[in-house]
């Protein structure tokens, strides 16, 4: 009975457990995501009006950031989704380098919609769960 | 290196989590428990091999399947109508001698499954079981006829002490003093004994255990012997 008792205590703090953390994680994820995706938007409106200084600053900010934000990210999702963010991150600089306007913009909304997709990934939704 | 640690770490947790979720787990499984054998394993061995997932997708549906699988045999310990939609209940497949041909057939178990069944317990006729039970855990049980059943003490009129727990006392030349007191004794009377089979030191003693009759059995170790 007293073991049956410690089974059932050690596993309610396991299932609280679990979903502070999920709770934790979608946060981070949210906040972590919309910092980043607000620096790309910003990105791609000074590639449209080709102020490309503007834009670099931007982008090297953002690689900044993302080299932080991506050990904690690997934690939580899935590594292939993390390399395609760095990937796309990695073009969207070289295009905004070499002032190439159109590419440099794919790249952007490439690298918007991998961000974006991670939190919607972890998000408890129906069609997640489906 | 990685997978190494990773193998490291989930070997560590799904043996944690089998201890948790108790021996029943390791013994005869109930239905829900096969299922969530089932998926721990897979569980266990997708992230292990693949560094792309992280740890968490392996270990958070470990937890959640630990957590369930300990609800449902408490839910099931609780309320016996749950315990029978969760687990099933038995059936009985021969009763007074006769098969019975609509349970069979409700549980779909043919009669090369029961004679083979039958067989493997040491019976070959239908004729000598009274009752053969299909348990939830799919093993049959044979109640077999009185005169097929084998001869007890009981029957013989034999009175026999009952048998005891053994007991390990010294194992290995490692004396277990929670034992020698648990069985009555302490070191000294331990020491006597020793003595009397020409063993000067604990450590020289390969087995020493209180058997189910209640009597000391002391081995010496080979090499000491030598």
């Amino acid at each position: 009975m007293k073991n049956e008792k410690k089974i059932i205590f050690f596993s309610l703090i396991v299932f609280i457990g679990i979903i502070i953390l999920e709770i934790f994680i979608n946060i981070y994820l949210k906040k972590t995501s919309s910092i980043l995706i607000s620096q790309i938007e910003k990105a791609k409106q000074y590639v449209e009006n080709e102020q490309w200084n503007n834009a670099k600053s931007i982008i090297y900010d953002t690689c900044d950031r993302w080299n932080n934000i991506e050990e904690k990210w690997a934690l939580i999702t899935n590594h292939h989704e993390i390399d395609n963010i760095t990937v796309s991150l990695k073009s969207a600089k070289e295009f905004i380098d070499s002032a190439e306007k159109p590419d440099a913009l794919s790249s952007l909304e490439n690298l918007k919609h991998f961000i974006s997709h991670i939190p919607k990934m972890e998000k408890l939704l129906l069609e997640n769960i489906f | 290196m990685v997978v190494f640690v990773r193998t490291i770490i989930l070997y560590i947790f799904v043996v944690f989590v089998m201890r948790v979720m108790g021996k029943r787990q390791i013994g005869e499984l109930q239905p829900f428990e096969l299922v969530i054998a089932i998926m721990l394993s897979e569980l266990a061995a997708v992230p292990m091999q693949d560094t792309g997932i992280p740890l968490r997708n392996g270990l958070i549906p470990i937890f959640t399947l630990m957590l369930l699988e300990i609800t449902i045999s408490i839910i099931s310990l609780k309320f016996e109508g749950i315990r029978k939609i969760v687990c099933g209940k038995p059936s009985i497949l021969i009763k007074n001698g006769k098969v019975l041909e609509d349970e069979m057939r409700k549980q779909r178990f043919n009669i090369n499954d029961l004679m083979e069944e039958l067989r493997i317990s040491g019976y070959f006729n239908i004729s000598d079981i009274e009752y053969a039970i299909l348990e939830t855990n799919g093993k049959l049980s044979i109640i077999p006829k009185i005169k097929q059943s084998p001869v007890t003490k009981e029957d013989m009129n034999i009175n026999k002490a009952e048998l005891k727990l053994p007991i390990s006392i010294i194992l290995d030349g490692v004396l277990n003093m929670k034992n020698l007191y648990a069985s009555g004794y302490n070191i000294d009377w331990l020491n006597k004994k020793l003595k009397e089979n020409k063993i000067d030191k604990i450590e020289d003693v390969f087995i020493a255990i209180f058997d189910t009759k209640g009597e000391l059995f002391i081995q010496r170790r080979k090499k000491n012997e030598e």
